[in-house]
């Protein structure tokens, strides 16, 4: 009897595992597929405050898919049918115009005719002019680089009437328009946000970080935001242009590459982001998946502390620039997704110049300078590479193998993601790869007064006179043949110097089905607008 | 436990600000944000400060979720709650019985079939069991969800009551929505009940062994006692004080989530929770979530302390 109820017993479990076995397929989800857009990401959003947010790349470009601002990137059509937000023209966005008058001093923006928030409220002048208050009043990063563009304070912001607001700038440049196209300058609801001022906060950021119902301005609003599922953007009722293509997108967290691999290829998600190189290879075999691969102004380079022996001394920069396996690098842990860096200044970004670059692997040229530099053979460095990040810890074996013929020794240190930031941050990395540094102003000052001048970010402390005293004349100039001459010259002697090690510009890969089209790339800020996607 | 956590996360290279601030902010910015954050008082002011909170049952907001800790920690638990005891029950369905059988019928082909997965589920490493698992089940032959979640896309989720979505879907009668969570945990609870199986089973065996050759087993023999009542009712209930021990110690460690498991499959629980919290210096998340596995410990031993006293009457409560 027993024998017999413990056979029925596991009879049923059989039974209720093939029955729970085999595929559904809910009603109606065939017909309302198309309507919703599915992508895998590969982690959270965290700080959503536009004027602070965090710099992880799916806050940033949720951002970017439900904020609107004043000046946004022009459409272009390139000859080869592929339309893309050029870098270095600017049109209105929330702005029907803007002008520059009075010989570059003033920004004159007038307002489309009855735009609207997400919740309906009317967005005029005095938004405009509470959202940059906010900002100067912030004095976050967003607040830093309006100063770096010569509009310096609240003040420099007045409200002429309902649809138009007057910026001054302290000093005529070129780089206010790429600075305020971006989600920085996404223009704020003061009805909602003022609510969340208190004494202790006063700019809302602790309420903006993980809220934005009802401010929203872009063609999508934030409908829901599960933290470690998911979160999904949904069509904006009120956005000011045609309402996007795909009215849901759905972003759910999958945190493991290769599952993100796996649901692309069945079918179960539209688009899988970041997928590893090899995984992309694997990818471009199948039939049923499009890869688009875009050149990307990211600069990813080996950084060597010229502030530290003996990474101070010249000739062993140059030592170690002959030492390091460009191709082999390229080839083999970026599989072929990357382009060579052969300038401070990335190909793509106006004035760049490859004549200066005369580095190529040569053990022997290198044996020679590190002789030169007072290094005999056997001399020891250590290398830091992020234990988070698969590519930097290939790198860090090829530049060990390739350094060692050429008589250096490198002990290689992985340091976790946060420590590392950390010490990035406080430029106390010796030699260290860096994964890639995106200038979103395609201006070739910006890009250089950060990385070789700022304070934040010249992370490997290398200083030359000249460069500096270039850099400060003419980042804030509209002698645009001065620019152009002053930027070629410091292109020369940062690469004759060996600054860095100049790596490699990787591309921005994006896999998705084949039955979604329309990308519109934006080679300033590489983040994906949902906006203009179709799915058939 | 507090104390040692605190001092701990905050000695580590690295601080929160690092991961908030942004790559362009200045020293002033970043003075201004921990002074918001109260990172720059004292370490022994803020400990105080945290030790007041946590009596108030309030844990402090994480900084990478932007929530507080006890939200995202009450957000977190029952995905890895579900997953865990589903894997657990399962773990001793199949482990208890093996381990039995492989005592009493020691030798023989189900004793070295105990030993090998005994061995098996120590050594396959579970992250490439799982991706062989998804690989085969889900990519090649259709038979399983996609391991995105605990729920389909399609699938609306039940009305949360307990947020054990099994539970809640039969508590609002959602029928499709309990298929589809439950077609959702076989992969994930098959893989980490592999691994729960291979302790369970070996000090099953061992224990079961030794009380088999002891002199009470071999007197209840001699009196003709019919075995399957001497393995069952004698036997094994003087064998399972090692085996409910070891059954805590396994269901802790798997309730202070599982990494690798959580990540193959997009699982929202604290274990990736927690992994997220350490690798960005989020002190109020790494802090809160100890205190909750420390908690967690705790109160498993002490059901297993009552649970003693009933299973052993020579035990006093």
């Amino acid at each position: 009897m027993r024998r017999a109820r413990s056979r029925v017993g596991v009879a049923l479990v059989l039974a209720l595992l093939v029955a729970g076995l085999g595929r559904a397929t809910p009603a109606g989800a065939a017909a309302d597929a198309r309507q919703t857009l599915v992508v895998a990401v590969s982690r959270d959003m965290q700080n959503l405050d536009p004027t602070n947010a965090s710099s992880d790349s799916f806050t940033l470009e949720t951002l970017t898919n439900i904020y609107s601002w004043l000046v946004d990137y022009k459409l272009v059509k390139q000859s080869n049918g592929q339309t893309i937000g050029a870098p270095n023209e600017f049109v209105g966005n929330l702005a029907e115009s803007i002008w520059l008058a009075d010989g570059g001093k003033k920004l004159i923006v007038t307002l489309r005719r009855n735009l609207k928030f997400s919740n309906g409220d009317p967005l005029d002048a005095n938004a405009v002019k509470f959202t940059y208050d906010r900002l100067f009043d912030q004095n976050a990063t967003t607040a830093a680089l309006t100063k770096m563009a010569e509009v310096m304070g609240k003040e420099s912001v007045r409200v002429v009437d309902d649809r138009t607001v007057e910026f001054t700038i302290a000093e005529p440049n070129t780089l206010l328009l790429g600075n305020m196209a971006q989600y920085g300058h996404s223009i704020l609801n003061p009805n909602v946000i003022r609510p969340h001022m208190t004494a202790a906060d006063p700019s809302a950021h602790e309420w903006l970080k993980s809220n934005t119902k009802g401010t929203e301005t872009g063609p999508y609003l934030l409908e829901s935001w599960q933290p470690g599922v998911e979160f999904v953007l949904a069509r904006n009722p009120y956005f000011w242009a045609a309402p996007p293509k795909i009215p849901r997108v759905v972003l759910r967290i999958v945190p493991d590459p290769s599952a993100r691999l796996a649901l692309l290829k069945s079918g179960d998600v539209d688009i899988a982001r970041d997928l590893a190189p090899l995984d992309e290879v694997e990818v471009l075999k199948d039939r049923n998946v499009s890869v688009y691969r875009f050149p990307t102004r990211i600069v990813s380079f080996l950084g060597m502390n010229a502030a530290v022996a003996p990474f101070n001394n010249v000739k062993l920069r140059q030592a170690i620039s002959y030492a390091v396996p460009y191709g082999t690098i390229i080839r083999s842990v970026m599989v072929g997704f990357a382009r060579p860096l052969t300038s401070p200044v990335p190909s793509g970004m106006p004035t760049h110049t490859d004549e200066f670059f005369a580095y190529k692997t040569d053990p022997a040229r290198a044996k020679a300078l590190l002789a030169e530099a007072g290094l005999g053979n056997g001399t020891a460095v250590t290398f830091t590479s992020r234990a988070d990040l698969a590519e930097s810890k290939s790198i860090a074996v090829w530049v060990k193998s390739a350094l060692a013929r050429a008589g250096i020794n490198v002990t290689i240190n992985e340091m976790p993601g946060a420590a590392f930031t950390a010490a990035l941050q406080k430029h106390e990395l010796v030699f260290f790869h860096h994964p890639g540094w995106n200038s979103i102003n395609n201006d070739p000052f910006y890009h250089l007064f950060w990385l070789l001048k700022s304070t934040c970010c010249d992370y490997t402390n290398y200083h030359s006179k000249e460069i500096d005293d270039l850099i400060a004349k003419y980042t804030i100039s509209t002698d645009l043949n001065a620019r152009a001459a002053a930027s070629r010259r410091i292109q020369q002697i940062a690469t004759e110097e060996a600054a860095w090690v100049f790596l490699y510009q990787p591309d921005f890969v994006l896999a998705t089905r084949k039955n979604i089209d329309g990308l519109v790339y934006y080679p300033a800020d590489v983040r994906v607008r949902y906006y203009y996607l179709t799915k058939e | 436990m507090t104390l040692v956590t605190f001092v701990l996360t905050r000695v580590l290279p690295g601080s929160p600000i690092d991961q908030i601030a942004g790559p362009m902010s200045t020293t002033e910015q970043r003075r201004a944000l921990a002074a918001h954050y109260g990172l720059d008082r004292p370490l022994w002011v803020q400990y105080g400060a945290y030790i007041a909170g946590v009596a108030r049952g309030d844990f402090g907001f994480s900084f990478t979720t932007s929530h507080p800790v006890a939200d995202d920690l009450g957000r977190f638990f029952p995905a890895t709650f579900e997953l865990t005891t589903a894997a657990i029950v399962a773990a001793t369905a199949i482990g208890i019985p093996l381990g039995v059988w492989g005592a009493v019928r020691q030798g023989s082909w189900v004793d070295h079939l105990v030993r090998v997965v005994a061995v098996a589920g120590v050594a396959l490493p579970i992250f490439w069991l799982s991706l062989v698992l998804i690989y085969l089940l889900f990519s090649t032959w259709h038979l399983l969800p996609a391991p995105m979640g605990r729920l389909s896309l399609q699938s609306a989720p039940p009305r949360q009551v307990t947020g054990l979505l099994l539970i809640d879907s039969l508590l609002s009668g959602n029928g499709p929505a309990f298929v589809d969570a439950a077609r959702h945990l076989v992969l994930p609870v098959s893989v980490l009940a592999f691994a729960a199986v291979a302790p369970l089973a070996r000090i099953t065996r061992t224990s079961m062994l030794d009380v088999l050759s002891s002199a009470h087993t071999r007197a209840a023999r001699a009196l003709g006692i019919p075995a399957r009542r001497i393995v069952w009712t004698y036997a094994f209930r003087n064998a399972a004080l090692p085996v409910l021990t070891m059954l805590a110690i396994v269901y802790g460690y798997l309730l202070g989530g599982s990494v690798l498991i959580e990540t193959v499959f997009a699982w929202p629980g604290l274990g990736r929770y927690a992994f997220n919290a350490v690798s960005s210096n989020d002190y109020p998340a790494v802090q809160g979530f100890i205190l909750y596995a420390t908690v967690i410990y705790v109160a498993i031993f002490v059901i297993v302390d009552v649970l003693y006293a009933l299973l052993d009457p020579r035990i006093e409560a």
